[in-house]
């Protein structure tokens, strides 16, 4: 349904479905989250695709989804053509290390046991990713590669400051020459100074080793200015997606301009006095019917609790999952 | 200012954490006042010792490990560091001065329904029964802006939002009616679409309650909505203090100049940003002069060898430099 060439596309998704399986209360009945429900989503060879959202709209679960790290519920992801649900083991093993992911955390994602070089090596090793000459080199230069010393090899995760951390998950991630990155939150730990460093060692590095980037993160800020396409999702589903300047420069959908109506400028002279959304998002068990929106929604008619509104090209490339645009 | 107008004056407040052998000069020295219903923001990255800062005036800094070293903190024409602490308890902490932090989950007792929490506070400061204290509680969540408050008053925390149970803090830690509130990054943890209600609620409060405002921040947009002035600061130190205005606008300290720089949405459009080069210093081992220079760009040889004193650059613009 978008309009990218078929030999550029990296990553094709189509009807993806996550539900989680939930017990309400102790003894309650079976409940099911719709953390993801029905995406379509095609991301081109070497280009950013940002995803924003509130914290439960689901970006993650989407993320987790594409590395198969669990089990969609229904749907299909192509990477180069090949369908990763439907994988064996072997074949999974060999796709991935084609995509590799960088997470928000950078103290909980290294194993504090495992000496740098470790954690590295063991990662290449895993994804079956051989080299023909020694691992102790090339690991090496991967670290100097994302602005940390040689000689870091030897040390192990505490001893590093969390900017410093994401750098080796960074060179953890580049380390089987990925294709793709999913880059969930991979600033959202760290302070403005260092987190600017990061951004600028993703940008270099995307260039350099001619990576696509899916990168999620709830901070408009840094999805604004890593990205050059963004989705913005509520509930499990993408409410519009559109090249960047189209999406901030002309947002459609009610959400998204709620949602850029809350960001806060740093500056003191443009104060927001008016709360552009009120209440907050819904549970995703039992989400509103028709329009997951519409009950937080200004414009909201009758038809709106009714029909769930499909994504409709509003202008080239720019998709909009809205009954009044 | 005119004395009468000062709420609170900190004077070279140092709050040192002695542990395995080593001081961590956390607070080192800092300058600050606040006006009567003035807002203050206190910027700066993880670990410059913001935080610190309001606890010491809350004087919830506890030995061992930490203390207290030196400096004045005067509330309200007294100087809280001669108090003791069953008359901090009594009169200070909750009453005239209070605080809610970054996480309300952890904030509140889990075991313990709101209402119950709430009362307990009200009538730890207050002379009211505990009927009384209950119609209160639900008059504070009302004023808040929580709907059904009379059935809220019953729930346990886990129940609420995040954005609803901070709205719950905040209705708690005001039901005395503190002259001075402190926010500890009161919506880092919280939705950018709630963070925008709680900081709406934040203002509607101030101008009902008329209390002044600390608020701890590491984001620059949230003082920019919320604050008048802003103090910015660097391992220990305070290296600048101002009006929101003028900071943000004619930041002098290259440590201010340089943090805004690498902030998006303040015009950095450019797709390279600006960084500042090295990481924040060891406070065990501060670098000798202005804690800065190893990662100053315009560092002289008087910065390596001097701390840098205060200067006032025009009237209540303060900075900390010696270029």
């Amino acid at each position: 349904m978008e309009s990218f060439g078929l030999n550029n596309a990296l990553v094709e998704i189509k009807g993806l479905k996550k539900f989680f399986e939930v017990q309400k209360g102790f003894f309650g009945e079976k409940a099911l989250v719709k953390a993801v429900d029905d995406v379509d989503l095609t991301i081109s060879k070497q280009e950013t695709v940002g995803l924003v959202g509130e914290s439960g709209c689901g970006k993650t679960t989407l993320g987790r989804l594409i590395l198969r790290l669990i089990e969609p519920t229904e749907g299909t992801v192509l990477f180069e053509g090949r369908n990763l649900c439907s994988c064996q083991k072997q074949e999974l093993r060999s796709v991935r290390r084609f995509i590799q992911a960088i997470f928000q955390d950078p103290f909980s994602s290294l194993n504090p046991r495992m000496s740098v070089g470790t954690i590295i090596g063991r990662n290449m090793k895993a994804q079956g990713f051989k080299l023909d000459f020694g691992y102790d080199r090339y690991i090496k230069e991967l670290l100097e590669s994302v602005g940390l010393r040689a000689e870091f090899t030897d040390r192990y995760p505490h001893e590093f400051s969390g900017g410093q951390r994401q750098r080796i998950a960074v060179a953890r991630a580049i380390a089987t020459r990925p294709k793709l990155i999913i880059a969930d939150e991979p600033t959202s730990a760290l302070d403005v100074s260092v987190q600017a460093q990061i951004l600028n060692l993703l940008m270099e590095l995307q260039r350099s080793h001619e990576i696509t980037f899916l990168f999620i993160s709830h901070n408009i800020h840094v999805v604004k200015h890593m990205s050059q396409r963004v989705g913005v999702m509520y509930l499990g589903k993408i409410v519009e997606i559109a090249p960047k300047e189209r999406l901030f420069n002309n947002p459609m959908h009610p959400y998204t301009r709620a949602l850029l109506g809350s960001m806060l400028e740093p500056k003191p002279t443009q104060r927001k006095e008016e709360v552009p959304l009120k209440g907050e998002v819904p549970s995703p068990i039992n989400p509103p019917a028709g329009c997951r929106f519409h009950p937080r929604c200004n414009f909201k008619k009758e038809d709106c609790s009714i029909e769930p509104p499909g994504l409709v090209e509003v202008e080239t490339d720019h998709y909009v999952a809205c009954h009044f645009v | 200012m005119r004395e009468t107008d000062t709420l609170l004056t900190v004077q070279g407040l140092k709050t040192h954490f002695f542990a395995a052998g080593q001081v961590v000069r956390a607070v080192d020295g800092i300058d600050f006042t606040i006006g009567k219903g003035e807002t203050v923001g206190l910027v700066g990255e993880t670990g410059c010792g913001k935080t610190v800062s309001a606890l010491s005036v809350m004087r919830l800094i506890y030995y061992p490990p930490g203390k207290i070293v030196d400096g004045k903190i005067i509330f309200d024409g007294q100087d809280l560091l001669r108090f003791s602490e069953r008359r901090v308890r009594q009169e200070i902490r909750g009453a005239k001065i209070s605080m809610i932090f970054q996480e309300p989950r952890t904030s509140m007792n889990p075991v313990f329904r709101i209402g119950q929490q709430m009362v307990e506070v009200i009538r730890l400061h207050q002379r009211l029964s505990a009927k009384e204290a209950e119609k209160k509680a639900i008059e504070m969540l009302e004023h808040v802006k929580i709907p059904e408050a009379s059935r809220v008053i019953n729930y346990y925390p886990h129940e609420l939002s995040g954005g609803m149970l901070q709205r719950a803090m905040i209705a708690m830690e005001l039901s005395c009616n503190p002259l001075l509130f402190i926010a500890d990054e009161p919506t880092t943890a919280l939705d950018v679409t709630i963070q925008a209600q709680i900081l709406q609620l934040m203002r509607r409060m101030q101008e009902k309650m008329k209390m002044a405002i600390l608020l701890i921040t590491h984001d620059l947009g949230v003082v920019a909505q919320l604050c008048r002035k802003v103090a910015v600061m660097y391992a220990g130190n305070i290296v600048e203090y101002g009006s929101v205005e003028r900071i943000f606008e004619h930041p002098i300290h290259p440590y201010t100049g340089a943090l805004f720089r690498s902030v998006l949405g303040l015009g950095n459009e450019q797709e390279r940003l600006d960084t500042i080069p090295g990481e924040v210093p060891d406070l065990s081992e501060p670098p000798p002069g202005c804690k800065f220079h190893p990662r100053c760009n315009e560092a002289r040889e008087v910065c390596r060898q001097r701390i840098p004193e205060r200067v006032e650059m025009e009237q209540g613009h303060y900075v900390y430099c010696h270029l």
